[in-house]
Formats: C-alpha cells, sequence, structure tokens
C-alpha cells in the first residue's frame, strides 16, 4: 500500500525515522564510498600528494585483484549450491520432524557456530593431523598426515567452503522449511499424487523448483555474504589467491606503506560489485513484486 | 514400508548426531590436555584449561562485554529498525529506501570498517566500546530495516488510522496497538542484530584496535596460540548465549513475519 | 519485563563507556627527571601492543610483568595483541585523522616496524638514558644499538635478544642439513618434510640464506642497495622455486605463523621448526610441546641474530608511564626471571658486567639450555639484521616469486 507524500511529511515520527536512517546507515555508506575514492585518487591520507592514477594502475598490475575476485566467487557459488543442495535434501526428507520434534531443536544448535567457530572446527577436524586423518590411520587408509589430503589452507578454498557449509546448510533449512510451510508444499504434494504424479515426480517437479525459486533471494544474499568473509578464509584459507577481505586488509597493512591506498581500491571495487549484485536481486520479478 | 521407516530413523539419528557433533567435539576439546596424531580419543582429560578460564576471569570479562555490545546493538538496531520501517513501507519509493538498507546488512564489515576507521578515530570513537556498537549497528540497522518492512501491512496502516480517529497520538498508537503486535518480531529481531554484533570479529579487531577483548577477539587469539583447548573453551562460550536465544525464541523463529 | 531489563542493560554498558580517569595533560616526558616521570606514571593504565601468538610470553607478561609495575609504579598495565604493520597502519589512520592521544602508549617492536615508525615520526624519543635500568644494557654490542642498520638512539628501549635456531627431532634426522647446498638435497630426499612460515620468522630465515647468496653479511652491510637486492634475490628465489615442490602441502601453502609450524613439528607433519629465539627449543621441551629428543641448530653460514625492543608512540597520552614500564623491563628481576627457560628463555639485553655482584652470579646460574648450543657457541654465526627495506621487499616478493608461481 502506497500513501500520499503529504501524509507522509506530516509523519513525524516517520520522518524521524528516515533522517536517522539517513544519517546512521546510508550516510556511513556514503562516506565510506567518498573517503576510499580520494584516498585511492591520492587526495587524502597520509601520502596524499595530489589527484593521481598511480595506486589504481599498481593494484590492477598483475593480477592479484582478479584472482581474488575469482576465487571469493567460486567459493561463494559452491558454498550456495552445494548448501542449497543439501538444505533441499534435509527439508524433503525431514521435513515432519523439523516441524516439531527433537530434531526440530537440534537443527538450532549448528546455527549458534560463528565463523571463527566454525573455521576452528574444521582446522581440527580436515587438517593433516585432524580428526577425519586420524579416523583414515586407524582404518589403514593414511599413513601419516602428510599423506592425508589436503582440505585446509588448499589453493581451491575446500576449507573454507566446509567451514561456510557448516554454517550456510542449517540457515538455508530452516528457510526452506519456513516456505515449505507458507507454500503448503505437502498439499501441492498430495494433490500432484491425486492427479497421477509419482513420488518422484511431486518431489523434483513440484516441490524442489518451489523452494528454489522462494529461496533464490536468500540465497543470492549468502552469496553475498562469503564474497566478502574475513575470519574463515583468515583461520583455513590458502596464502595465494586470498578473499577479497583478506587482500583488502593485507593491501591496508603492507611493510610498504605507500601502497595502502591499493587497499581502497579493492574496496570500491568490492562495493561497485556489492551494488550491481544488489540491483540483479531487485530486478527480479519477486522482489519487484514485494 | 517397514524397512523404509527404519532406514528414514536411521538417517534421522545420523542427522542429529551430525547437529550435535560441534558443540560435543568442542567439549571434548577443552578437556583434552593432550591429544597427539594418531590418536582419535585424547591420551589425557582434564579441566585444567577451564580452571585457567575461571582463575584469571579473562574470559568472563569477554563474555560480559560482548553481551553488553551484542545488547546495546540490539536494542539500538531494533528500535531504529522498527521506527524506519514504517516510514519506508508506506513510501513510495520504497524500493529504493530497502535497496539502500541491504547495502550496510551484506556489506563486509572488515571492509566498511577499513573505510570507517578514520572517520571513527576523529570522532573518537575507535577503540572505544561506543565506537563498536556503532560500527556494529550500522551493518545491524540495515537487517533490522529489511526485516521489519514486510511487517507493514494495510491492516497495520488503518488500525493507526483508527487511534488516530479516536484521539490517540502517535506515541499512544505504538505503546496500545502496534508494539503489542510486533511483540513477537521485535524479540526475533532482537535476537538476529545480537547475533550479528555477538558473531562479529572483523569491526571488533578494525574499530576496537584490540583493545575491545570481545571472545571472538579472544578467540581468534587462542586459535593464532595453538592453543586448542583454550579456543575450545571460548568457543563454547560464544556458543551457548545463541542456543539460548534460538531456543527461547523457536516459536517466533519459525513463523514468516 | 525482559525488554525494560534489556534496555537498562544496554544503556548502563553505553554509559560504563565513557568513565575512566583522564591522561594527564601532554608534556614532552624527554624533558623530566626521573622522579617527575614516576610521579605522572602514577595510576595511569599503559596499553601495551604485543605479538601474543605464544603462551609463555603471554603468561610473563600477565603473571610477572602486569603485577610488578603495578607494584613499582601504580601502573595499570593493559596488553592487546597486534604487531608489525597492523599497528603502524593504525597510527597513520590516527595520524591522517589528527588525533591527539594514539589508542597505544607501548608498543613491542623491532626492525622494519621501527623503521616504518621513524618514517612516520611515530615515536617519542629520545628517552632511553632517562631509564635507571638503562645504565645496565649493553648499548655497545652492536647486535642491540642497531636495529635492522638503524641507530636505535634512544628512540626504543631493547628488551631480549634472540638468534634463529633451526629445531628437528633427533629420533627422525640424524643428520640435519648445515647449509644451503645440504637442504636442498635433504628436501628432495623427504618431500613434504620441510617448511618455513610465511610471517617474521620465516622471513627471518629467508634473510639468513640471502646472506648466504651474498657470500657473507659485510656484502649487504649498511643501506639498501637496489642491486645487490636483485641480483641475490633472484639466487634465493630460484632455489625455493626449484625445491619448493617438495615442501610441505607442495609448496602451494606455508604455515601462517610459527604457532602453527611448532604443532605440525610436534604432530609429525614436519621434520623441522624454526624459531626466532634460541632459547625457545628447552622451554617448549618443558612445556611438553617438543618432544624430548628436539634439537635445535643454526646453519654454518649463520643466521640472524636480533634484538626486540619496546618502543613509546608519539601521541601516547601515558608516556611517563610508559617509560616506567620501560625500565621495569629492563631491570634485573624482570630480565632474569625472562632468561629462565622454564619461563621464556629470551636473551638477556643487560651487560653482566655491569649488574651487582649478586645479581651477576644469578645470571650465570640461570639453569643452562640442554637442546641447544649455548650462546658462545653460537655468536660467532649470528648475522646482523639488514637494513629494513630488505625484508620490506623480501616479504612482498616472497608472495611474488614463490607462493604465486
Amino acid at each position: 500500500m502506497r500513501i500520499s507524500g503529504n501524509r507522509l511529511l506530516r509523519d513525524k515520527a516517520g520522518l524521524a525515522g528516515l533522517v536517522l536512517f539517513l544519517i546512521g546507515a546510508v550516510g556511513p555508506i556514503v562516506w565510506s564510498v567518498g573517503y576510499a575514492g580520494a584516498y585511492s585518487l591520492g587526495l587524502a591520507g597520509f601520502f596524499g600528494r595530489g589527484f593521481t592514477w598511480k595506486y589504481w594502475a599498481g593494484a590492477f598490475t598483475g593480477d592479484e585483484i582478479l584472482r581474488s575476485f575469482i576465487f571469493s566467487g567460486s567459493v561463494a557459488l559452491a558454498v550456495v549450491c552445494v548448501g542449497g543442495a543439501f538444505a533441499v535434501v534435509i527439508v524433503l526428507t525431514f521435513h515432519r520432524q523439523l516441524i516439531q520434534g527433537v530434531l526440530a531443536s537440534l537443527l538450532y544448535v549448528p546455527l549458534a557456530l560463528s565463523g571463527l567457530v566454525a573455521a576452528f572446527l574444521v582446522s581440527r577436524w580436515m587438517s593433516g593431523a585432524g580428526l577425519f586423518s586420524r579416523i583414515g590411520h586407524g582404518l589403514g587408509l593414511v599413513r601419516d598426515p602428510q599423506h592425508f589430503l589436503n582440505l585446509v589452507n588448499d589453493p581451491l578454498g575446500i576449507g573454507i567452503i566446509a567451514a561456510h557449509l557448516l554454517l550456510a546448510v542449517p540457515f538455508f533449512a530452516l528457510t526452506m522449511l519456513q516456505i515449505y510451510e507458507v507454500e503448503k508444499i505437502d498439499r501441492l504434494r498430495q494433490l500432484a499424487s491425486s492427479l497421477g504424479a509419482s513420488a518422484a515426480q511431486s518431489r523434483w517437479r513440484v516441490a524442489v523448483p518451489i523452494l528454489l525459486r522462494k529461496s533464490s533471494a536468500n540465497l543470492l544474499l549468502y552469496f553475498i555474504f562469503v564474497l566478502g568473509s574475513f575470519e574463515i578464509p583468515l583461520v583455513v584459507g590458502p596464502q595465494t589467491p586470498l578473499m577479497i577481505s583478506l587482500l583488502t586488509r593485507r593491501k591496508f597493512g603492507l611493510f610498504e606503506l605507500a601502497q595502502k591506498p591499493e587497499a581502497f581500491v579493492i574496496s570500491l571495487v568490492y562495493t561497485a560489485l556489492l551494488l550491481l549484485l544488489l540491483v540483479f536481486i531487485f530486478r527480479r520479478p519477486e522482489e519487484r513484486a514485494a | 514400508m517397514r524397512a523404509s521407516s527404519i532406514s528414514h530413523k536411521c538417517l534421522a539419528l545420523i542427522f542429529a548426531m551430525l547437529c550435535l557433533f560441534p558443540l560435543s567435539f568442542l567439549i571434548v576439546q577443552s578437556f583434552a590436555r593432550s591429544w597427539n596424531y594418531p590418536s582419535i580419543w585424547p591420551e589425557d582429560l582434564g579441566a585444567g584449561a577451564w580452571r585457567t578460564v575461571f582463575k584469571s576471569g579473562a574470559l568472563g570479562t569477554s563474555l560480559l562485554l560482548s553481551l553488553g555490545t551484542a545488547t546495546s546493538v540490539g536494542v539500538a538496531a531494533t528500535a531504529a529498525g522498527f521506527l524506519t520501517s514504517r516510514y519506508i513501507a508506506y513510501h513510495p519509493r520504497r524500493r529504493i529506501f530497502l535497496f539502500l538498507a541491504y547495502v550496510p546488512f551484506v556489506m563486509s564489515p572488515v571492509i566498511l570498517g577499513t573505510c570507517l576507521l578514520y572517520l571513527f578515530i576523529k570522532l573518537g570513537i575507535a577503540d572505544h566500546f561506543s565506537g563498536l556498537v556503532a560500527g556494529q549497528s550500522i551493518i545491524a540497522y540495515g537487517f533490522a530495516v529489511v526485516f521489519f518492512v514486510r511487517f507493514w501491512n494495510p491492516q497495520l496502516r488503518a488500525l493507526q488510522d483508527l487511534v488516530y480517529t479516536l484521539g490517540g497520538g502517535t506515541w499512544t498508537a505504538f505503546r496500545r496497538v502496534l508494539i503489542p503486535l510486533a511483540r513477537g518480531p521485535l524479540l526475533v529481531c532482537f535476537c538476529q542484530t545480537f547475533l550479528i554484533s555477538w558473531f562479529d570479529y572483523g569491526l571488533a579487531l578494525i574499530i576496537g584496535g584490540g583493545k575491545i577483548q570481545t571472545l571472538t577477539v579472544r578467540l581468534f587469539a587462542f586459535i593464532t596460540e595453538a592453543n586448542m583447548p583454550l579456543a575450545a573453551v571460548s568457543a563454547l562460550f560464544l556458543i551457548t548465549p545463541p542456543v539460548a536465544l534460538f531456543w527461547l525464541n523457536r516459536r517466533f523463529l519459525l513463523k514468516p513475519v | 519485563m525482559v525488554t525494560k531489563g534489556i534496555l537498562i542493560l544496554g544503556w548502563c554498558t553505553l554509559a560504563l563507556s565513557a568513565c575512566g580517569p583522564k591522561p594527564p595533560s601532554p608534556v614532552d616526558v624527554t624533558k623530566l627527571t626521573w622522579d617527575e616521570i614516576t610521579q605522572r606514571a602514577r595510576d595511569q593504565t599503559v596499553t601495551l601492543v604485543m605479538w601474543q601468538g605464544d603462551p609463555l610470553i603471554n603468561k610473563y607478561m600477565r603473571e610477572f610483568v602486569v603485577p610488578g609495575v603495578e607494584k613499582e609504579y601504580g601502573v595499570h598495565l593493559n596488553i592487546v595483541g597486534g604487531q608489525g604493520n597492523d599497528l603502524v597502519s593504525k597510527l597513520m589512520t590516527e595520524r591522517e585523522a589528527g588525533k591527539s592521544e594514539s589508542a597505544y602508549d607501548l608498543m613491542w617492536i623491532n626492525g622494519e616496524t621501527f623503521y616504518q615508525l621513524r618514517q612516520i615520526d611515530g615515536l617519542v624519543g629520545p628517552f632511553t638514558d632517562k631509564l635507571p635500568n638503562a645504565q645496565y644494557v649493553d648499548f655497545q654490542n652492536p647486535f642491540i644499538r642497531y636495529d635492522f642498520q638503524q641507530e636505535v638512539n634512544g628512540y626504543e628501549c631493547p628488551w631480549g635478544n634472540v638468534q634463529l635456531a633451526i629445531v628437528y627431532d633427533t629420533a627422525r634426522v640424524q643428520n640435519p642439513p648445515r647449509t644451503k647446498e645440504e637442504l636442498a638435497p635433504w628436501v628432495e630426499a623427504h618431500p613434504g618434510r620441510f617448511t618455513f612460515d610465511a610471517s617474521f620468522t620465516g622471513l627471518t630465515f629467508l634473510k639468513s640464506l640471502l646472506y648466504a647468496f651474498a657470500g657473507g653479511p659485510a656484502e649487504l652491510q649498511g643501506r639498501f642497495d637496489q642491486a645487490k637486492y636483485e641480483k641475490y634475490s633472484a639466487q634465493l628465489w630460484d632455489y625455493l622455486n626449484g625445491i619448493k615442490p617438495n615442501f610441505w602441502k607442495n609448496g602451494k601453502t606455508f604455515p601462517e605463523g610459527v604457532a602453527q609450524m611448532h604443532q605440525l613439528f610436534a604432530s609429525g607433519e614436519i621434520d623441522f621448526t624454526m624459531s626466532n629465539n634460541d632459547g625457545e627449543v628447552d622451554n617448549k621441551i618443558l612445556q611438553g610441546i617438543f618432544p624430548e629428543t628436539a634439537r635445535g641448530y643454526v646453519l654454518d653460514t649463520g643466521t640472524i641474530q636480533n634484538t626486540h625492543y619496546m618502543g613509546i608512540a608519539k601521541r601516547s597520552g601515558h608516556a611517563a608511564a610508559a617509560m616506567a614500564v620501560c625500565n621495569f623491563l629492563i631491570s634485573p628481576e624482570a630480565q632474569f626471571q625472562k632468561a629462565r627457560p622454564a619461563v621464556w628463555g629470551d636473551g638477556t639485553v643487560l651487560a653482566l658486567e655491569k649488574l651487582p655482584g649478586a645479581w651477576q652470579e644469578k645470571f650465570r646460574h640461570i639453569p643452562q639450555r640442554t637442546h641447544v648450543p649455548p650462546r658462545s657457541e653460537l655468536q660467532p654465526k649470528a648475522l646482523p639484521e639488514p637494513a629494513s627495506q630488505y625484508m620490506i621487499r623480501l616479504n612482498e616478493d616472497f608472495r611474488k616469486q614463490v607462493i604465486e608461481r
């Protein structure tokens, strides 16, 4: 429901809320972009000597930034795809038990993990001398830690993906569970069965498409979260390529102080990408209707 | 049918064990005095790490600090988000405001913190509790607006108008109608914004400058030190309040806003 | 009820955050007498930022230094984690923002951090001549007087002295390689068993190798020489890239820090670890982290000996209190405690002959380390730190030339 502009202007509490929003949420972002822009162009900062493109040129010399963005994007895509798939399976298999019963409560336990805790757990489970390697050793499959699979601090980001999945799967499962209930997918599946569909057909042609379509915005948003993650790659990520947030911090705190502006170059490129992704989410038909 | 019922129960049991496995592992790790390769179970168990924690009180201080920060952020962001979203929800340009609300919410806290550090130092709130609360509130505020925008609907507007018609003001409408109706979502939003702050490490590192020793900062220090039992104890401290919050709010969390 | 409680808690914590004792008004502490300094120091809180990657060092600070400075000077010492480039970055941002009082008062620094802080005029000094206990410091020792080829000139207070040692387990390795010529075939014959960390200790190892390629310390003495750096670093990268495929994890990743390396060594994943502190071997064995069969040694071509220091931030609001803490840290009591292998095993910066007789005896009777040769044996193979820019360039180029290749 859209209210007329005059009515809105008379709503003092609402206006106060809007002003607060512009100062408290939008303002800092606008300031960040402005400051980062100025710093990256030599207009601000300790070594700022006036307008220059040299920090932008320096940042894009070599392919470090490109590789970082590609790596971050790949990791985020893997988390969303694998996490989404697991969540669909969990909801379809256990949706009744997840509404009431012990499982319903237990699903919240992994949801209480933070990024750092998830990274810590993955490093203790999946490293060369970790728990999985020890189980493998007990089964006679692993001779010693160095012969175990390279799953942590690895160049493919498997450790990062695993840690994120620990957080993403319960979150996606709960989101999809809510969708399952709201969209009354059980009833739709029963209807499909009564119309002659098999169990597999009602699952793949009715339940899964609805779950994925309705949760797509959340999946896309989670993609953005993983793109900018910091704690998990800090503990279990490789040294190269670095994920975007880590690369930004590394450039910010380099021994070569004069390269600090490159950190702001990366921040601006990241922000531009973020805005593009948000525009994409907002242009989707479901979001237009909202 | 019976066989599939049994296999379903087995799967459910495996799933339940997987949910509990992280917590169980942390408990065992926190008591593991010696756990060398290739032992699957610790060779030596003891409560040394727990004794260290309770003796020094440092983790307790961090716990209180994290609780204080997260509570402040939760209260501030929920209140501000509730107020702001009411205006945005009925605005002709609602989608633009919603878009703007998403930006701080989805932005990397580390990148945001790196860009804001100068401003916070200038304002004199860097390395202070207030600076950390302010920084985390930017993110939580965005979330709260996004969360509450879907709460407002024509029926709520009509109820509000009814209050005005009967002679009540804005404050009466909030106190007598809107807040009571929004109790469930307010609590859920407070929990979510509490957790945004509770789990944060990046902003605590950058804005806090190491001086604000939240639980996440302590946990990272123990991980860097390769002090696994103490890291596990910190992790357990970090997990417990969220588990409690989720448990208390389950009935609200599953309902759509 | 619950909501009211939450609101009250929230506002109370915000209000409390504004409280605290005010710092004394700024004054040039380098012009004060010691009595004036200790008077100003009383009841002040000093924020010390330091690397917190070793639990024993943290314990020494927490259980000996913190109560010690409280008792002697009435100074409350608040220790926070942080180091090197992050620290300098923070101080730079404070400077850019025109902040009058820094977040940090005292900083554990050396080498490249000292160089960078001097670049941005980020240190108080000269101040060490004001410290009564400075009379015992061995400022004639070139390893103490110069920090990465830069004379300290009283702008940082020496705290400890260490030499890079390579640690191995005699139960697994009988003849450890003692030169780079021996290291390469050893690594090739034992794939996956050798690595070094990607931070300070690993860089110190790389500097030691750089000296080996340069034929000794004389070639790299004095100011940074771009041509020499390029010549010898090219040889270093070629050498490392030649044997990198046989490193731990095929050289695709390196342990992030020394704590992780020690863990890999202790769990048997690798056969060597390293420490900037030659006294750490005995210390870690006493803790039960390293096996009793662990031993430390240095390369025949030498390893870097290095002094670490305390610096006071230029804009510290508690510079006098920070000086009091420095004086405590270089006191015979604190240096003795720190030198004990069971506590830290860190070398002292004091000249024993300058100490009162009783303290000389005490230092001589510190339990000697048994798992690494005594310092007198390692001293002939001690290499001075090269100029800071070598480390800065090595840090950057190691990533580009080795990790990313």
